[in-house]
């Protein structure tokens, strides 16, 4: 018990201190979201390109994913934040609720899929293009293309 | 003495003036030179999309059935002045409706217009004149099945001295040519499959090629990047040298296909409606141009990279 007590302990120190860096440099944690959406997208391609086997339990972790990347990834654009390393567009400030409102569709999307509960490749190459639909659309107006 | 001089001289002065002004002048193809050709319009439809027609000469924010509304009005804002994009539908009174098929040849070998001018080359037309001319027959059919859409689009408003049309002639003069840019005769067939395609209808080089302070390519630098025509930033380097393009023939496909790229990053810009008209090719038309792009000079990039701006 006593273990676990600073154990936990330990866990919130490192929450926090991970809290105070994402707020210190907000370029280097939404990039680092982004990374991990990618690297999901990226497991869930190579189910649907049969160069993985489909597994339920990776369909639900890419979702799962993207989930948490949906509802925290809004977060890290506070003003001043548009310049330096990124290639975050000028729109994400001057357009906010457009930006919000794709923020908003990815998080349905990924709600869906997770809701769906996908057991085999074609409800979740399915539900994996609906999720994945929002990449382009929001690359397209909210991220500089180099 | 003086004055044998002086007429000896003005003497040379207007027969080379004769000789610039015939040197410069449009070269329209003959009626003549147009093959009879039974088109074919599933072909005339591939090279409307490896042309990427569509990607300008649409409305810009055009999605689905409206990128094929060819009606202009798009401004390309460059160094030379601001470009506007013409109308293209078959649209009889504002579009190309009128032109002979001849007329359309010529604007896309030549680069002359109906009346005889010289076209500016923002319109690709020195990648366009490495078509066959039965590729541009059938795209013409193909155009002609497209809606007329009624816009007039106003002129081009460029600096001088890029405002004297007759200027362009001389640019012609210097890197206006059919011939292909590598000489790949004996690489395998889809090598030179995609070869044609970038370098001829794709027209990738005129993004992806530095160009000299006159605008035209530098084919020594070919396909290593320049710096974007339309503002900040860069177009990247797609041969295989260090800076350029790591990715298998097999990913280059996938990309093209899915607009995903092999990090699950998303083609973005331009190059997103480029993607979007490269997804309606074939498996084997991809696979060419992925053969070519690694078959290519390695280079390193010829615009170095600003300090990692990534996100």
């Amino acid at each position: 018990m006593r273990r676990m007590i600073v154990g936990l302990a330990a866990l919130s120190v490192a929450a926090v201190t991970a809290g105070a860096y994402a707020v210190e440099d907000p370029i280097f944690t939404r990039k680092s979201l982004m990374d991990a959406n990618g690297a999901a997208a990226g497991a869930g391609g190579a189910m649907l390109k049969g160069e993985e086997p489909f597994h339920a339990a990776v369909a639900k972790s890419v979702f799962q994913t993207m989930h948490a990347v949906a509802y925290s990834y809004g977060d890290y654009f506070p003003a001043g934040s548009d310049t330096g390393k990124t290639k975050a567009s000028p729109k994400i400030w001057e357009d906010s609720a457009g930006f919000a409102a794709a923020l908003q569709k990815f998080q349905q999307d990924t709600d869906a899929a997770l809701a769906a509960d996908v057991k085999d490749i074609d409800a979740f190459k399915a539900a994996f293009g609906q999720v994945t639909s929002n990449c382009k659309a929001c690359h397209d107006k909210y991220k500089l293309s180099d | 003495m003086l004055r044998r001089l002086a007429a000896i001289v003005l003497a040379i002065l207007v027969v080379a003036a004769g000789l610039v002004w015939y040197l410069t002048a449009p070269k329209p193809l003959a009626a003549s030179e147009l093959p009879a050709h039974q088109p074919d319009l599933a072909n005339g439809q591939l090279i409307f999309y490896v042309g990427g027609c569509t990607s300008c000469h649409a409305a810009e924010e055009a999605k689905g059935a409206e990128r094929l509304r060819l009606g202009g009005g798009m401004e390309l804002k460059t160094d030379f002045g601001t470009f506007r994009v013409p109308n293209i539908s078959p649209d009889k009174e504002t579009g190309i409706g009128g032109w002979s098929t001849l007329d359309f040849a010529n604007a896309l070998l030549r680069g002359v217009s109906p009346s005889g001018a010289h076209l500016y080359p923002a319109f690709p037309y020195p990648s366009y004149a490495r078509m066959r001319i039965e590729d541009v027959l059938d795209l013409r059919a193909f155009m002609d099945t497209l809606p007329p859409v009624s816009n007039r689009v106003t002129g081009h408003d460029l600096k001088f001295p890029f405002s004297i049309r007759r200027g362009v002639g001389v640019w012609k003069l210097l890197y206006l040519s059919p011939a292909p840019v590598l000489q790949l005769a004996n690489a395998p067939a889809p090598v030179r499959r995609g070869q044609y395609l970038v370098e001829g209808p794709g027209h990738c080089g005129e993004c992806h090629t530095l160009r000299d302070f006159m605008g035209g390519l530098k084919k020594a630098q070919w396909l290593a990047g320049a710096p974007n025509p339309e503002g900040k930033g860069n177009i990247p380097n797609i041969t295989p040298g260090p800076g350029g393009l790591t990715w298998s023939a097999a990913e280059i496909v996938e990309t093209f296909k899915t607009g995903f790229t092999p990090d699950f990053d998303t083609l973005g810009g331009r190059m997103g409606k480029v993607q979007e008209n490269l997804s309606h090719l074939a498996d084997a038309d991809l696979q060419a141009i992925a053969a070519y792009l690694k078959a290519l000079p390695p280079l390193p990039d010829a615009v170095p990279k600003k300090a990692g701006a990534k996100d």
